[in-house]
């Protein structure tokens, strides 16, 4: 009589596989962020190599969990499956819903205060090298002697609902390390027809800076000569 | 009858368990794959548009806490193996007043901030350090320690007393907050209930190799991980969604008096949920427009109570302990900012 050669069965570990799953796929979005450049849509570039080294750890404790996928039995309680599917849920937001950077969206009213966008170094004088971040800043200290300088700037357009006129505002979003402190940095550009712009739409503005009267108020404006449509900049954000 | 327990558990043959690994490298090439952002179907992206702001904030505070949501676990699980109880009590000040001043300090030996605190002082908890040092360390080693001492410096190297006060004014608090907490006649009521100590370290067969080392310390790891994220990722919904809700601007128009203008910096510090390792870039953005008690209350609370933070302390201490510890923390420091406004500008 033979003895039938029965197959090496031990159960499942549905924890380590359910972990294993979320830790890799965790490390793949990161991966999969940092190749197609929109990491830069969450963080500030310096934290780049920091998440580069977490994905790997990510990856070595995925695969330290799939060599206990066959060892101690263990089922899956009921206690352990929130916590399962609440860390599924920056994996799956950040895998289907497609890597945007903040936009003209996410400003909501009047978002952008100049006082509380944090400031920056302003390279003396060269005034069509500024961007908007070194404008706002330039305006709030020395708003004055910059009447008739030339501008160039790249932007999104925003039109504020509290502030309509003949033109709208260009804006980039100031990040200092993530998108949870980002504020808006803008100025209203007087452009006839500019109010029919698309929201979102990313616009390079050449001009001279003037003034605008909003909601009865004079106000720092560029009074643009010419703008042009521009593809988004691959960092849509500024960095003081 | 066969009694349910001693039904046998579902067994796996060779086959199928090719078949789940199999399975499980298909599902990440597929993630990696949608990531990519080929297929981004039509009202997926619409709703990405309706949903930007939040999804990025999130996913931002989310990624930002990562890589020290992992050294925190990682030193805890490593705590965990390899260090006992033994140890942890011999080398732990007997005197509650010097174990809440110890915790305080303990910062500066372990450089994490406050997602990595919580898994850390748990474990020291666990391995029998005194309570004061564990509720100490918990509140201030975000602020407390060389990377973060470090980044304020390179914010506010022009301001000294900026940087000086934070380290002091912190340690000090915490250490109170230990002291008044931890040095109760029964401690062990303030931890969660499956947090009593207990030692570990000779509960696992672990071979003491190199690599079995490593490979225990990465196993626990990934229970912590879990243990740990889900109240990062609540905390990351719950501020993203605030952030939504009420703009930044709503909050900082509310005060420039020395009371008010702290409590608005301390309630921003709450609901930005930033990591302490980068807050102070953040606090140049208000350094002219608000009072240094402001920016102080800012810098010192921000670190030991945020939503993400006090979501973890839940794994550790009882809610009633927490609801303490953040009450008392929010009393100190609003009194140290006042006094400051009011005294020392």
């Amino acid at each position: 009589m033979t003895t039938p050669t029965t197959p090496t069965t031990r159960p499942l570990n549905w924890a380590a596989l359910i972990e294993a799953v979320l830790l890799g796929g965790a490390a793949a979005m990161l991966l999969a962020k940092i190749q197609s450049g929109t990491l830069v849509y969450y963080i500030h570039p310096r934290y780049t190599p920091l998440i580069v080294a977490c994905t790997v750890v990510l990856a070595l404790i995925a695969a330290a969990r799939l060599r206990g996928l066959f060892g101690r039995p263990s089922g899956l309680p009921g206690r352990l499956r929130w916590r399962y599917l609440l860390l599924a849920l920056p994996l799956l937001v950040g895998t289907l819903v497609p890597a945007r950077p903040l936009g003209a969206g996410a400003l909501s009213g009047a978002a952008f205060d100049v006082s509380i966008v944090p400031g920056t170094d302003v390279p003396d004088d060269d005034t069509h090298e500024w961007n908007l971040l070194q404008w706002a800043t330039a305006l709030s200290v020395r708003g004055d002697e910059l009447q008739g300088r030339e501008a160039d700037i790249v932007g999104f357009v925003y039109h504020d609902p509290a502030r309509q006129f003949d033109g709208f505002f260009a804006v980039r979003y100031v990040v200092t390390c993530c998108t949870a402190d980002s504020n808006g940095a803008g100025l209203p550009v007087v452009w006839k027809g500019g109010a029919a712009l698309p929201p979102d739409s990313w616009v390079r503005v050449r001009g001279k800076l003037g003034t605008t009267v909003l909601n009865g108020q004079a106000e720092p404006a560029l009074i643009a000569a010419t703008v042009d449509p521009v593809p988004q900049p691959a960092n849509p954000y500024l960095y003081p | 009858m066969v009694p349910i327990a001693k039904l046998p558990q579902p067994t796996w043959t060779d086959r199928t368990r090719r078949l789940a690994i199999w399975c499980g490298i298909l599902a990440t090439a597929l993630l990696l794959w949608v990531a990519g952002g080929l297929p981004a179907s039509e009202p997926l992206a619409r709703l990405g548009t309706q949903l930007q702001g939040p999804v990025t904030i999130f996913l931002g505070i989310f990624i930002e806490a990562l890589p020290f949501l992992l050294a925190g676990v990682l030193a805890s699980s490593a705590i965990r193996l390899f260090v006992s109880s033994a140890q942890v009590r011999r080398l732990s000040p007997r005197s509650p007043i010097f174990a809440a001043l110890a915790g305080s300090l303990l910062g500066l030996a372990f450089p994490v901030c406050e997602c990595g605190s919580v898994p850390t002082a748990r474990r020291l908890l666990a391995k029998g350090a005194p309570l004061p040092l564990g509720i100490a360390f918990v509140l201030a080693a975000p602020a407390v320690n060389p990377v973060v001492i470090a980044s304020t410096w390179v914010a506010f190297g022009g301001r000294p007393e900026i940087v000086i006060g934070r380290v002091v004014l912190t340690v000090l608090i915490a250490a109170a907050v230990g002291l008044a907490l931890g040095a109760g006649p029964r401690p062990h009521e303030l931890l969660a209930p499956a947090d009593q100590p207990h030692d570990d370290a000779h509960d696992h067969d672990h071979d003491h190799s190199g690599a079995g080392r490593l490979r225990a310390i990465l196993e626990h790891a990934s229970e912590e991980f879990f243990e740990m994220g889900r109240y990062l990722v609540l905390g990351a919904l719950i501020a993203a969604t605030l952030q939504t809700v009420i703009p930044r601007s709503t909050l900082l128009a509310l005060g420039q008096g020395p009371v008010v203008s702290a409590i608005a910096l301390m309630a921003l510090a709450v609901v930005l949920s930033i990591c302490s390792t980068v807050d102070a870039f953040v606090a140049l953005a208000f350094a002219s427009s608000f009072l240094p008690g402001a920016l102080l209350a800012f810098l010192v609370f921000g670190p030991m109570v945020d939503i993400k933070s006090v979501l973890m302390f839940s794994t550790t201490f009882r809610r009633r302990t927490v609801a303490l510890m953040v009450l008392l923390t929010f009393q100190m420091t609003l009194l140290a900012a006042v006094i400051i406004n009011l005294y020392l500008r």
